[in-house]
């Protein structure tokens, strides 16, 4: 087989890695957090496709001039997707879409409004996640007012909040 | 080189030209648009470059070369736009957990309470706009005063409930 349909295949390996990874260490882990989870099962894919990539060109003669390029696109291309397998447990975690969605599948006879927002209200939404970004220390508690204790989830909000008004000419 | 090359220029097209449609003052803005902007851009380059690399020496010298690098910037550039799509569509849909994390750091010293959250974010704001996006998305539909799942919303959340019950997580939201 030509070498390069592995440079093809490299980052979907890479992924399938990431993902086998990251299963299993949450199942084994008795903490169970997700995100620390979701990390190894990263760096373990990324690992893979440099280890692939080092492969191509040990056993099967690949240019060592082309290792470095192809590395980066392997790379770049197994990232993405990586980013993309983190959204989709992120959904699955925290979208209001996903949860509607969900309730609506558990009851086929269709619900009202009225009994939609008695399974999930506003009220819900801030708990959860108040508890999710305490528990995560991206902020604290402190004589019953909260307050930011983490400046790299700030940093990422004021991102978004920063690509918003540039796509979309809309403030947060 | 030629993979990273082309896959980053298509990207670079693809966006720029969706900043610049979305933009326009009274700009019809979905993330259906977006992916078709996307697909629609590789579609366009990948094909102008095949039939300009027949016809012009210099233009085959520095296009892929064959259907393995097409497939190549193929998956490079879709890995890419997925990546864009996704995070568009979280700046899009407005996370409450970056609103609460913006709001406590503008109030800085003072922080904030459950209750100014609990004032600020209704069912208005956080339920009833996610549920009206089902609707405009056809993932549900509304049978006299109840709303009940169409068969493409059925098929869409069945890889999350899937998955959440295989890592045995609850419902999430």
């Amino acid at each position: 087989m030509d070498y390069r349909y592995l440079h093809l295949f490299c980052p979907i390996i890479a992924l399938g890695i990431n993902v086998i990874v990251q299963i299993v260490i949450f199942k084994l882990d008795k903490g169970r957090k997700l995100l620390r989870s979701v990390f190894t099962g990263f760096a373990t894919g990324a690992l893979s496709a440099g280890a692939i990539e080092s492969l191509i060109v040990l056993a099967a003669g690949a240019p060592v001039k082309n290792f470095i390029p192809a590395l980066v696109v392997d790379i770049t291309t197994y990232s993405a997707m990586g980013y993309c397998y983190f959204h989709f447990i992120n959904l699955g975690e925290t979208a209001r879409r996903i949860r509607l969605l969900r309730e609506l599948n558990d009851a086929p006879e269709g619900l009202t409004e009225g009994e939609i927002l008695s399974r999930y209200n506003a009220k819900e939404i801030i708990d959860v996640r108040l508890t999710r970004l305490l528990n995560n220390k991206q902020i604290i508690l402190r004589d019953a007012r909260y307050y930011v204790a983490n400046p790299a989830m700030l940093f990422i909000s004021r991102a978004l909040a920063f690509m918003k008004l540039i796509i979309l000419g809309k403030r947060i | 080189m030629k993979i990273l090359f082309w896959g980053s220029t298509i990207f670079f097209v693809a966006f720029t030209l969706h900043l610049m449609i979305w933009r326009r003052p009274g700009a019809r803005i979905s993330i259906r648009r977006l992916i078709r902007i996307f697909a629609g851009a590789l579609v366009t380059v990948l094909a102008l470059l095949w039939i300009g690399s027949l016809f012009n020496a210099e233009l085959k010298r520095i296009a892929p070369s064959d259907l393995l690098e097409y497939l190549q910037i193929i998956l490079f550039y879709t890995a890419l736009s997925l990546s864009y799509a996704i995070t568009y569509s979280a700046i899009e849909a407005e996370s409450p957990s970056v609103v609460m994390i913006l709001e406590i750091a503008r109030n800085g010293k003072q922080g904030m309470r459950k209750t100014d959250f609990e004032n600020m974010m209704s069912d208005e704001i956080l339920t009833k706009p996610r549920i009206e996006d089902l609707l405009n998305d056809k993932l549900i539909y509304k049978d006299k005063d109840k709303y009940r799942i169409s068969p493409s919303g059925s098929i869409f959340v069945r890889p999350f409930i899937f998955y959440r019950s295989l890592l045995n997580l609850g419902k999430g939201g």
